[in-house]
């Protein structure tokens, strides 16, 4: 029994170094003078400078499209959660026709390839106007996240006992107050994972990001950094300082509040 | 216990799911009709997007005659089933890897849990840094175990390119697969476990014949899982290699965004059919899959 538990430390140390090896290489890398890049001598850079993160933060379009990730995700997921509350409560409880037929619909589109909205979406939303605007970005985004919210926020809903309900009504309370203040409160923490994880789904969103802007006005971060500017060479100590500041948000939130993201993790994965 | 009801409350229905309907409708269902219609014309986008019906036309030419198509296709399935082969068993491991009691569960699970959060662009960014030829750390380790003549350029040969891209994506998804695992492990009562040791059960033993079996459904929803992202894949091959080199990582999803938006070939109704293709193909491979790998499923617990 010792030996086999000495094996499973030695492969856990072996892991946990492989996983860290990429991060580790761009943290070093941010910290590296470009003239040193190229020398392979030391692992540690001899003079580590912060050169890389001033650049991307005075020169670069990266502020700018942080502020669009951040505004672009926090508004899909307010409309997400004002759209997909009262759709998954109609779901759960109410009797709609066809009723099943609507949820396996709902189920079909979390397989939806984007490629297949992705050139009319672009024509849509250039005939709206909206083409270049974080408007076309939520609208999209939005859409696209329902489905599975939807499915996650039902599955929760169905969970609360129905008697609360139906004691509210017969207080004589309205559906809208009884979703407000007996349902809502009863689903916060579903409702705090679902909306995690379309946060985190517009956050990393690249391809309608890509093709609905053409500016910084509304480039988002992933965009950013995948067109960030290489005119000579590439830039590759201001691309690492760039993404680690890409990837401090969503990882700073996760970490703040990864219980509620598991649950809502195996709630989608776990359920039929 | 429902308290039957004389009609159906349509006012509350056309409230609650009004306006989800209609937003869907405009920016999902919509494009997608479009796109089924379109596959069946030519589209002058130079002529003022001028249609012109060709029937099956589209269809024909890339099932018979498009090699990028199918050089695409091939790369895309290679990737949709190599990937949970290699991404699942290895999510399982760390599983129960930390399930069994390890110091700092937490710390490991935030690393391995990490990359998932930091979104294509930036993971493929870090990894061709892992991977360049003069200064990445694949052929830094390589040259420093004296094995230096098997240092390359990675991603420049078609022969190594998909398999380093199908990497980057294990390292990317095998924590987040794990911390579902995780928790499905935990949901398992612990009366089961005790009944097996009880009876004599060691703990490998323990493992394969009640964990794994018992976990099963969670596992065929990762694998399908998995198997879609992969069939969808776009962004990471966008950022690290543009489907080079000579099509080697080249997916459907890549090509269908490269024909209708790069190459300027002012013609949307081919692309809308590959999209068409892969859109059925993805739907009844995910259909088939579900229906052969949940049909031994009938423990429930």
């Amino acid at each position: 029994m010792r030996r086999r538990v000495h094996a499973w430390d030695v492969m856990i140390l072996v892991m946990l170094a492989a996983w860290a090896v990429p991060y580790f290489w761009q943290v070093r890398t941010s910290f590296t003078p470009d003239t040193e890049l190229l020398a392979t001598g030391s692992v540690l850079p001899s003079a580590p400078t912060l050169l890389h993160y001033r650049a991307v933060a005075e020169k670069s379009v990266m502020p700018r499209a942080l502020g669009n990730s951040v505004g672009v995700a926090s508004l899909t997921t307010l409309l997400a959660l004002a759209l997909g509350l009262p759709a998954a409560y109609a779901l759960a409880r109410l009797p709609i026709p066809a009723k099943n037929l609507l949820l396996l619909v709902v189920i079909a589109s979390t397989a939806f390839p984007q490629i297949t909205t992705v050139s009319p979406l672009y024509l849509l939303l250039r005939a709206l106007g909206l083409r270049d605007t974080w408007t076309a970005l939520v609208l999209a985004n939005t859409s696209f996240a329902l489905p599975l919210l939807i499915w996650l926020l039902a599955g929760f809903i169905r969970e609360i006992p129905i008697q609360l309900e139906e004691a509210a009504f017969l207080d004589g309370a309205g559906r809208l107050t009884v979703l407000r203040l007996v349902v809502l409160p009863l689903v916060a923490p579903g409702v705090a994972s679902a909306a995690l994880l379309t946060f985190l789904a517009a956050w990393n969103e690249f391809l309608f990001a890509y093709t609905f802007t053409a500016t910084e006005a509304s480039r988002t971060v992933p965009v950013a950094l995948a067109l960030f500017p290489g005119v000579f060479e590439i830039p590759w100590g201001d691309i690492a300082a760039a993404s680690i500041l890409a990837s401090l948000p969503p990882v700073v939130i996760v970490i703040a509040l990864q219980r509620w993201l598991v649950r809502g993790l195996v709630a989608g994965a776990l359920k039929d | 216990m429902r308290r039957p009801r004389a009609r159906r409350p349509w006012g509350a229905i056309a409230i609650f799911l009004g306006p989800t309907v209609v937003l869907y409708a405009a920016f999902t269902i919509y494009p997608v009709l479009v796109t089924f219609y379109n596959s069946l014309h030519t589209l002058r986008m130079d002529l003022g997007m001028l249609y012109e019906y060709v029937g099956l036309e589209h269809f024909r030419e890339i099932l018979t005659s498009d090699d990028v198509f199918w050089k695409a296709a091939r790369n895309s399935l290679v990737w949709a089933v190599v990937a949970p082969i290699v991404d699942i068993p290895l999510a399982l491991l760390l599983a129960l890897t930390l399930h069994a009691r390890v110091p700092f569960a937490r710390v490991f699970r935030t690393v391995w849990f990490t990359p998932v959060l930091m979104s294509y662009p930036v993971v493929g960014v870090i990894w061709l840094w892992v991977y360049n030829y003069d200064w990445g750390i694949a052929n830094l380790v390589l040259r420093a175990v004296g094995l230096g003549a098997y240092a390359q350029a990675w991603l420049a040969s078609p022969l190594t390119a998909l398999p380093a891209l199908i990497l980057v994506t294990t390292w990317m998804f095998a924590g987040f697969n794990m911390v579902v695992l995780l928790a499905a492990i935990h949901a398992i009562p612990s009366d089961y476990l005790e009944a097996a040791s009880i009876d004599g059960a060691r703990a490998w033993q323990r493992t394969l014949r009640i964990m794994v079996p018992l976990l099963r459904p969670t596992i065929v929803n990762l694998v399908i899982l998995d198997f879609i992202g992969k069939m969808k894949q776009f962004a990471l091959v966008w950022v690290m290699t543009r489907g080079g080199p000579m099509w080697g990582t080249e997916t459907v999803a890549t090509y269908v965004v490269k024909r209708a938006f790069e190459w300027k070939t002012l013609d949307l109704g081919y692309p809308s059919a590959i999209a068409v293709i892969w859109f059925v193909i993805i739907f009844g491979l995910s259909l088939g899959l579900t229906r052969v790998l949940q049909r031994r499923e009938a423990l429930e617990f």
